[in-house]
């Protein structure tokens, strides 16, 4: 498969046009790049379009126009179960919150990933018995060794704990790229950089998106990245594409 | 594999709702088999009660309500046969057995026929079986009484038991002929038909009990005393049955015989084919079974359609999960096929169930049921038809699985990775 190959380009995204299907234009993105091994800090306030673009980078979103190679596989080509695919094999996500589904356990949660890709489980563990003991280790190195032994059902963990088993949900079987979206912003000051620490030195070679509101956390990070620089629509919901000026549509 | 042990690990974790829908379907499946056993139960216990016999004769009536009188013993007679026209119906050279019947007392709300051991010979049940004792010998003296299985199970009767029959039907008769006590001579062995729920005497017992009841009522003082004395076998000859049964040398000559009964000057009497009652009785009820059935469909519409109410209900809380699995790897159609296995998840649990239910309470309490109908219900047990309705169930369960399927499909598209709420 060649998402396992390893790319010097992980994201790159060239004239990029996004409308939801009601018509509204959420994204106009002449040039967006993440190379490998990049940890990257993209920066916008809620409405700036960020998700949308995550959505497309995830291959859940299909562009309208332009191109959007991701892990050297041509998303913008690629039909929607392709590029399923590409993420199930290759991508960790991790949200602002409710990241684990509450009626599986915590390993059960991590492995989940292993359920959608097989080359992805290959890479855990040949057995389940072996990719769950992976996945109890993970979940140690990141602090939880007591909640995986006890297998303690997802909604009794606190917000903080329940975003560690969404990190290892994430970097089980060492994807190239980890999106995180706010995966902070449920965190005080504390909790907030011990996490970041913990998921940049787990994500070893992976690519890591790392998308906030919060500018001061940009430090931890190789670059930073505005999202008002690369998204030239003015916004994502309230501009139906049919109101739009064709110049501004190509802009 | 994995879509489906989601789907089963969802539907576990929200338990009590998922119970609920999967008992209301399980009451609903039940409520239409047990329907359809019943009525199939019914039919074959009617069906399997005659059997050799060409013709059904008794007074002037429906052919329907010959036949129940007669031989379901539901239901009483509008009239008597004279002995006569009987002796003249039964001497007839086409004839090779006639029983006559005659009914009207009971013991222990148990019907009592009395008849000639000639019952014992032709009465066939089922597939031309004959009636065979378990124990003790047919009647042969006055107040000699043959049981049925049941009446002996249910009243505890063994061989010399004895015991007084009242005149009409009240379990506890308000004219017992006390001074007449019959007395237990043999006991059939178990046929499935209401034979078991008979006591059967010989037809001289039915008139000595009746010996001086001349205006109708119990008699009394001397004329008590003077019918006590006076039984002579010779003198209780019957002056009239209820209805009788005829078996014919050629079946050819059925129909003519049917005519003969049916113009007879001298008496108004009807003959008639069991087997044309039967079916005329079936047209009859099958109006009432079409409306049951209905009913029960109905039940099971309102069952399927709370199946879809907990799932749609339950989609908006979802729609975080549906991210989550959207994030790490599932496909559009990868939800749909989630929701969708839980509807069929559900719908089968509930059919399976009950399906179980009802063949296993139909099993456990067929003595009950037995009773209370006041007839043999046959042929419980698994069959091809719990199967179907049972697939037939999980399929509707697994197409109503589209539209939660469906809009969760369509919900994932635009949803994306985040949930806006």
């Amino acid at each position: 498969m060649s998402s396992e190959e390893t790319p010097s380009v992980c994201v790159d995204i060239q004239n990029l046009e996004y409308s939801w299907p009601n018509g509204a234009h959420a994204l106009s993105v002449r040039r967006f790049s993440i190379q490998r091994s990049e940890r990257l800090f993209l920066q916008g306030p809620s409405g700036s379009g960020k998700s949308t673009l995550l959505g497309v980078i995830a291959g859940v979103f299909a562009p309208s126009a332009g191109e959007a190679m991701v892990l050297n596989q041509p998303f913008h080509k690629m039909t929607a179960a392709a590029r399923d695919r590409t993420r199930a094999d290759a991508m960790g996500v991790i949200f602002q919150q409710f990241n684990l589904v509450p009626y599986l356990t915590l390993v059960e949660n991590v492995l989940l990933p292993c359920r959608f890709s097989r080359s992805r489980a290959e890479r855990v563990g040949a057995t389940e018995a072996q990719r769950a003991d992976k996945a109890r280790e993970l979940l140690e190195r990141l602090g939880l060794q007591e909640e995986a032994r006890a297998n303690r059902p997802a909604s009794e963990l606190s917000v903080g704990q329940q975003q560690r088993v969404a990190a290892a949900r994430a970097l089980i079987g060492s994807p190239s790229l980890v999106i995180a979206d706010e995966p902070t912003s449920a965190l005080d000051a504390k909790t907030r950089n011990t996490f970041i620490d913990t998921l940049l030195s787990e994500a070893k070679d992976a690519a890591v998106l790392f998308v906030s509101h919060d500018a001061s956390l940009s430090s931890y990070f190789d670059r930073l990245t505005a999202m008002e620089n690369i998204n030239f629509t003015q916004d994502e919901r309230t501009v139906p594409l049919r109101e739009s000026t064709p110049a501004q549509a190509e802009a | 594999m994995n879509l489906a042990l989601l789907a089963w690990k969802s539907a576990k974790a929200r338990a009590a709702t998922t119970l609920l829908t999967v008992l209301s379907i399980a009451i609903s499946t039940a409520l239409l088999l047990g329907v359809e056993k019943i009525r199939d139960g019914a039919r074959s216990s009617f069906e399997q009660t005659v059997s050799g016999t060409d013709l059904i004769v008794g007074a002037r009536s429906g052919p329907i309500n010959l036949l129940l009188y007669s031989v379901f013993r539901i239901g009483d007679p509008t009239a008597n046969v004279s002995w006569r026209s009987y002796e003249a119906f039964a001497a007839r050279p086409d004839v090779a057995w006639t029983v006559p019947l005659s009914l009207g007392d009971s013991h222990s709300g148990f019907r009592v026929l009395g008849t000639t051991t000639d019952y014992f010979d032709h009465y066939r049940y089922g597939e031309k079986r004959e009636l065979s004792l378990a124990e003790g010998d047919a009647f042969s003296d006055v107040f000699d009484a043959v049981l049925g299985a049941e009446v002996a199970r249910e009243l505890g009767y063994e061989l010399g038991a004895e015991f007084d029959i009242s005149h009409g039907l009240k379990s506890a008769g308000f004219a017992d002929h006390k001074d007449r006590p019959f007395k237990v001579v043999g006991i059939l062995a178990r046929t499935g038909t209401p034979v078991d729920r008979t006591i059967h005497v010989s037809l001289e017992g039915i008139e000595a009990v009746h010996i001086g009841w001349d205006n109708g009522a119990p008699p009394i003082g001397r004329a008590a005393q003077l019918a006590m004395n006076d039984l002579d076998k010779s003198e209780l000859q019957p002056e009239s049955i209820t209805a009788f049964l005829v078996g014919l040398k050629s079946k050819s000559a059925v129909l003519r015989y049917q005519r003969d009964v049916n113009t007879f000057r001298a008496e108004a009497l009807s003959a008639v084919i069991p087997g044309v009652a039967l079916s005329q009785l079936w047209r009859v009820v099958g109006a009432a079974e079409q409306a049951l059935r209905g009913v029960a469909v109905f039940v099971i519409a309102a069952g399927l359609t709370g199946l879809l109410t907990t799932i749609l209900t339950s989609l908006n809380e979802r729609r975080r999960e549906i991210a989550v699995l959207r994030s790490v790897g599932a496909k559009s159609r990868d939800v749909f096929f989630l929701l969708v296995c839980e509807a069929t998840i559900v719908a089968a649990i509930g059919a399976l169930l009950g399906a179980a239910a009802i063949n296993l309470g139909l099993v456990l309490f067929s003595q009950q049921i037995e009773t209370a109908a006041g007839f043999p219900l046959g042929g419980f047990g698994l069959s091809p038809y719990d199967l179907y309705i049972a697939i037939g169930v999980i399929f509707i369960g697994f197409v109503l699985g589209f539209l939660p399927g469906w809009l969760a499909y369509r919900r994932s598209l635009s949803d994306g990775l985040t949930v806006r709420i």
